[in-house]
């Protein structure tokens, strides 16, 4: 056969796209677009509205501003839109927006005060009939006697149940009043709501009560919808239930019929004749909306009368549940209206204070249940009426709330004025970030004081540490507020308390302050440390101050000063450490700068060593990959400038610490490489024996540390790499032992593979191609023949390596493309060195360099003949055939050419050259 | 066969000068012939004094008459023939007092205790001779005008009272007496009988907690009964204003809705005569102490009831303010 002789240079330019130099660029832009232009105003999620003036710019956007179509519209604020547009609806849909509403306060108030206890349930839950009529005589002795009884002074008769069955019960309740209304037993109903609402009056078990409250708040709502619907039906229908006429949608006194209005009065008449006033102001309010079948205007003066009247309940918990049922209920009426809120509050707080300085003492504690608790248990009352009376305040109305409850009343007579400490939380939670940062600093001092156990104190810091990171307090006051807050909090005994400020002020004092403040408070919390050895939950928190420091540090040097970190690695003990250790780790990554300084360089590595120890067999494969991928970078950022020798040591020490991670030993590997290219390059020209000396101990150093890697194909690529690398320094004998230990490389990879692996056959194939490549350049030995890696090449692919035909056939492939180029006059690649002379200088001309090739050549066509190859091999063989080979009728190669093309047809195109082979 | 009164206001309450309209229904399964159809109004007083104040034997003798207050007829129909089925006969009359005799307006509905004020429609169809006439009656619930007062501006009309332990004059337990208290309000007396008794109620101290306070709806109800003036007064109705230990100088609303046919604007007839009033019962958690060891079950003190009364206006009812302060175990 003979080889086609190519002309690379040509074959180039032919299969150039072409090309044309550009006049400038294409993205660049003439104008720069108007900022205003581009103002879109995000959804806000906060309470209180505000408007974003700044706009990120993006930078494709901002080329494109000439070209209107691709302009961003502005899109306009959209307000919390449940309300605004409710405020209009008629009273159903506010009723159904509250009720939406309600259902999330419903449902987190049953998660948090869930509890299985038992219940004492006393007989009054059945005396009733009672109550709605005239009483006799008026004897003083009987009256006395029912009051006695209705305290539940009758103790010995209470029954112990758990409560499920109270809930079952309650259930049967809600039955038994659903059939009475059905029944038009309408006395009946009222009577059964009175026993429902009589529940509430009993607090002896007050973890149960909020769920207790839910439940019988849930009846009487029903009750409620019940009576609204007859008084509705009542105006629409006549007495014989014919439609008279449907009731408009928003429909007003006005339109509503005398007898439907008596009806209406009827059913406040049987309430307001209730004995107790537990349950007539939770009727009362039940059936407060059927007043707008009477009145045209929102009933503001009952709802502050209700609220008068509940000041009538001494009990604490059955006063702010009371108020609680008056604000859902006012939520679904008129939700703008404030006035009786802040009152309701208002004298709420008057009864807390009470509880709070101890004058319940002996209540709570017959009904067994700790203060703490008890406190706890009314918190969803200052939760929801702040969060009412803010909801649709503007910054004045804000101002004057937060004037009312946080400030001395001039009329009160209590000496010491104190807020109350969760009335604060929750303020503080609702008032929108910009009103906190203004007012920080009286803030600040009104935390100061209001420390009570109604929520603990640092919750409160904590919430204004937060908004005065979203919105910050304007110039001149960053400092003093900072030092404010800090005089309190440093005086937390309670560390995980203390950290949590500590984490959330160290975010502020990154956005406001400078490194001064944040020194100083490092070293409070280091201060903070030494007193009290950290739990886990306080080592997490320091991990994530630690993140948030580091995330600010401009490079690895300014924060290893800080003495805030060396203590803290000493302290740090396992996960938190490991955790540290590798924020750091990250930290330099992401810098992406090169460590040259020596002490940094070995601290880095001290720490990577500790965080190697520390991966054990239980640790997760992630875990392994990411230290790995981390300490690999670390070493590839390791940068000694011109000292490669001590380089090369590093390396070696790496090898040694971390011996079984692979990536790192790849790293070290191809660092190596590097070296050994750059010693080359200072030497260059001058090659003097210590640069020879160095660039062999690099190979050497490659050549004893590649086998040690686990995965194959990495090691097949590393012996290409390196293999290329002493070509280039002219260490001829160098490489052929590389290239010798891959084909043993290769060799053992026969015996193990899977010929299954589809995917690392494929990769396989690739890395022999590259081989093939490189084998180019390798010089041949005069008495082995120029090309015997290339036959140990050959008889392996052949004989050991188990793979599937198809493959093995394109590497063979391969084989016969690199044999075309070894034919041709010049290498179309040369090694860029002095004294790297390849094939073709060496054996040009002689006559037994081309026998051998031929040799080589035949062996392998013979082997591509023995199999059968069909479809896309068929098409890649001819293809490559008819560049490698001259395919003339004459040519012995002809026969064999046109079998494959034949084999090919199916798969060729119809005006295919190699058709016109076929005969 | 039968016959019923239908009214055309379902609530069957009439003001002085209204027309009471209706029609009786009248079912037979036979026709029936009838010689006349008469509807008759009347309006008594019943009168009827208590066991405590007359005594057993007195009263089964002792019967007070009872006053007609008003009795007026009309003739629906003359001569007629019910056919089977069910008949509809209309009728209507005004409602006014002029045969009263009283000279005044006719008194309003009242069911109490001892004084009974009620009218009675009733609708008599004759037969004739030797056959038994049909009747059925209703009871109407007369209500006066109940128009506003006008109310002039300012505390004028408010009642102002306080109560506290030197007002009693009935023996206290010592931990109260020691401690003392003090309950300030007003009341607001002239009020008519549409709207509630308002009114205003503060605890401005008290050393002993607080159980409970009430304020209980009181009738006084006058006879004269041979030349002697017999009062009873009972509760009405009771309801509560304070629950529970409540916080010391906040205002606690009196609201008040009177019953419908238990209250009636205060009034004087010759014979007889009612008033309202309103008690304030302050019920204190106290621990009997042990020298006045009882056992567990209470044993109430006595009571003793102060008077002071205010003006009476007609047509109003009008509140007595009445205090009471009570121990308890």
């Amino acid at each position: 056969m003979r080889f086609r002789a190519r002309n690379y240079e040509e074959e180039e330019a032919a299969v150039c796209l072409p090309r044309q130099p550009a006049q400038h660029h294409p993205l660049g832009s003439t104008v720069p677009p108007q900022l205003s232009q581009l103002q879109y105003l995000p959804l806000q999620v906060s309470t209180a509205v505000q408007h974003f003036d700044e706009v990120p710019v993006d930078p494709l956007r901002a080329i494109s501003a000439q070209d209107s179509l691709l302009c961003v519209p502005g899109i306009t604020v959209q307000e919390r839109s449940c309300p605004q547009s409710v405020l209009n609806g008629t009273l159903d849909e506010l009723a159904e927006t509250a009720a939406k509403d309600w259902e999330n306060h419903r449902a987190s108030i049953l998660r948090r005060f869930s509890s299985n206890g038992t219940i004492k349930v006393s007989a009054p839950l059945d005396i009733l009939s009672k109550q709605l009529k005239g009483r006799g005589k008026f004897s003083a002795s009987a009256h006395l006697q029912e009051l006695d009884e209705m305290r539940g002074g009758a103790n010995d008769d209470a029954e112990i149940i758990s409560q499920e069955e109270y809930v079952f019960r309650l259930r049967e309740l809600n039955d038994n009043i659903a059939d009475a209304w059905k029944n038009n037993e309408r006395v009946a109903t009222l009577r059964l709501a009175v026993k429902v609402a009589k529940l509430l009056s009993d607090t002896s078990t007050p973890r149960f009560y909020p769920t207790l409250f839910i439940l019988a708040t849930d009846i009487l709502e029903t009750i409620g919808n019940l009576v609204w619907r007859r008084i509705k039906g009542k105006a629409e229908l006549d007495d014989d239930g014919k439609l008279i006429k449907p009731l408009p949608e928003n429909f007003t006194a006005d339109d509503i019929r005398q007898e439907a209005k008596d009806t209406c009065s009827n059913w406040f008449y049987k309430i307001g004749s209730i004995h107790e006033l537990l349950p007539r102001i939770y009727l009362e309010i039940t059936i407060l909306r059927c007043l707008h079948f009477l009145q045209k205007d929102p009933p503001i003066q009952e709802f502050q009368r209700l609220n008068m009247m509940i000041r009538g309940l001494g009990d604490p918990l059955a006063s702010a549940y009371a108020r609680l049922y008056l604000a859902r209920k006012g939520q679904s009426i008129f939700p703008r209206e404030t006035g009786y809120l802040i009152v309701g509050l208002d004298d709420y707080l008057l009864l807390y204070r009470r509880v709070l300085s101890g004058e319940f003492e002996k209540t709570i504690a017959k009904i067994g249940i700790d203060k703490k608790s008890y406190v706890s248990l009314v918190e969803p009352i200052f939760d929801l009426y702040l969060q009412y009376i803010c909801a649709f305040t503007n910054k004045e109305e804000l101002l004057f709330i937060m004037r009312t409850f946080c400030e001395q009343q001039s009329g009160s007579n209590v000496k010491e004025f104190v807020p109350v400490s969760v009335l604060m939380h929750y303020l503080l939670r609702q008032l929108p970030a910009a009103v906190v940062s203004t007012k920080a600093l009286d803030l600040s001092r009104i935390l100061k004081k209001s420390v009570d156990i109604s929520k603990p104190q640092y919750l409160n810091y904590r919430l204004l540490g937060r908004k005065l990171c979203e919105c910050h307090p304007p110039a001149e006051l960053h400092l003093p507020v900072l030092n404010d807050v800090w005089k309190e909090v440093s005086k937390f005994t309670d560390l995980v308390e203390y950290l949590t400020l500590a984490d959330v002020f160290v975010e502020y004092i990154l956005q406001c302050s400078s490194d001064n403040e944040m020194h100083a408070l490092l070293k409070d919390i280091v201060k903070h440390l030494k007193k009290a050895t950290p739990s886990e939950e306080a080592l997490k928190i320091l991990e994530s101050i630690v993140v948030k420091v580091m995330g600010n540090a401009s490079d690895l040097k300014g924060f290893l000063n800080m003495p805030f970190f060396t203590y803290l690695l000493d302290k740090l003990h396992g996960e938190t450490k490991k955790s540290v250790q590798k924020q750091i780790l990250l930290f330099i990554s992401r810098q992406n700068q090169y460590l040259g300084d020596p002490i940094e360089r070995d601290f880095v590595f001290n720490l990577s060593k500790s965080l190697y120890k520390s991966l054990d067999s239980l640790s997760s494969e992630d875990e392994q990959r990411q230290f790995a991928r981390l300490i690999s970078r670390f070493v590839q950022l390791v940068d000694f400038k011109e000292d490669v020798e001590q380089h090369l040591l590093f390396l070696v020490d790496c090898r040694g610490t971390f011996t079984t991670m692979d990536p790192v030993k790849e790293a070290v590997v191809h660092i190596s490489n590097r070296l050994a290219v750059i010693a080359l390059r200072v030497a260059k020209g001058k090659l003097n024996q210590h640069a020879v000396d160095f660039v062999k101990s690099c190979v050497t150093f490659n050549e004893i540390t590649i086998p040690s890697l686990e995965n194959v194909l990495k090691r097949i690529l590393l012996y290409i790499a390196s293999a290329e690398v002493a070509l280039i320094n002219g260490l001829i004998s160098h490489s052929e032992s590389l290239l010798k230990s891959l084909l043993a490389c290769l060799q053992d990879l026969g015996h193990m593979h899977d010929a299954r692996n589809e995917k690392f056959a494929v990769e396989l194939l690739g890395c022999i191609q590259k081989l093939c490549s490189l084998l180019l350049l390798v010089p041949g030995q005069p008495d082995l023949g120029a090309f015997y890696l290339f036959r140990g090449l050959v008889d392996i692919i052949d004989n050991e390596l188990r793979l599937k035909e198809p493959l093995k056939i394109e590497m063979f492939l391969g084989v016969i493309l690199a044999c075309n180029a070894l034919s041709q006059d010049s290498l179309p690649y040369h090694v860029d060195s002095l004294e790297m002379i390849s094939n073709d200088e060496l054996f040009s001309g002689e006559p037994w360099y081309a026998e051998q090739l031929a040799q080589l050549t035949d062996m392998v066509v013979e082997r591509i003949k023995k199999a059968s190859i069909a479809g896309n091999e068929a098409v890649m063989a001819c293809q490559i055939f008819a560049i490698a080979f001259e395919c003339d009728v004459g040519d012995d190669i002809h026969e064999h050419y046109s079998t494959l093309a034949r084999a090919a047809i199916p798969l060729l195109p119809k005006n295919s050259r190699i058709l016109k082979f076929i005969d | 066969m039968a016959l019923e009164l239908k009214l055309r206001r379902a609530d069957r309450v009439y003001k002085p000068a209204d027309v009471i309209d209706g029609c009786i229904i009248i079912t037979t399964t036979s026709p029936i012939s009838y010689q006349g159809i008469k509807i008759v109004l009347t309006g008594t007083a019943t009168l009827q004094p208590s066991l405590r104040s007359v005594g057993v034997l007195e009263s089964l003798y002792t019967s007070i008459k009872p006053i007609q207050l008003l009795n007026k007829s009309v003739q629906v129909d003359s001569t007629g023939k019910f056919n089977p089925g069910s008949n509809e006969i209309p009728f209507h009359l005004t409602l006014d007092g002029s045969k009263g005799g009283f000279g005044g307006s006719l008194p309003d509905t009242y069911h109490g205790a001892y004084v009974n004020i009620q009218y009675v429609l009733s609708a008599e169809v004759s037969r004739g001779y030797m056959l038994k006439n049909l009747s059925g009656s209703v009871e109407i619930i007369l209500e006066s005008s109940r128009g506003k007062i006008p109310r002039l501006p300012g505390p004028s009309l408010f009642v102002y009272f306080y109560i506290t332990q030197d007002t009693q004059k009935h023996s206290l337990l010592p931990s109260i007496r020691s401690g003392g208290f003090r309950v300030t309000g007003r009341v607001m007396t002239h009020c008519c009988l549409t709207e509630p008794v308002v009114g205003e109620l503060t605890v401005e101290h008290a050393a002993v907690s607080i159980r409970s306070i009430d304020l209980t709806l009181l009738r006084t109800e006058s006879i004269t009964l041979n030349d002697r003036m017999v009062s009873e007064t009972t509760e009405v109705q009771a309801t509560q204003v304070a629950d529970g230990d409540v916080c010391r100088g906040l205002s606690l609303p009196i609201y008040l809705i009177l019953p419908r046919l238990l209250t009636c604007p205060t009034l004087s007839f010759g014979s007889f005569s009612l008033e309202f009033g309103l008690a304030i019962t302050i019920t204190f958690e106290a621990e009997i102490s042990k020298f006045h060891a009882q056992s567990d079950s209470t044993t109430p003190k006595e009571w003793v009831i102060n008077n002071l009364s205010i003006l009476l206006v007609m047509w109003l009812i009008l509140l007595c303010l009445n205090f009471v302060g009570d121990t308890l175990r």
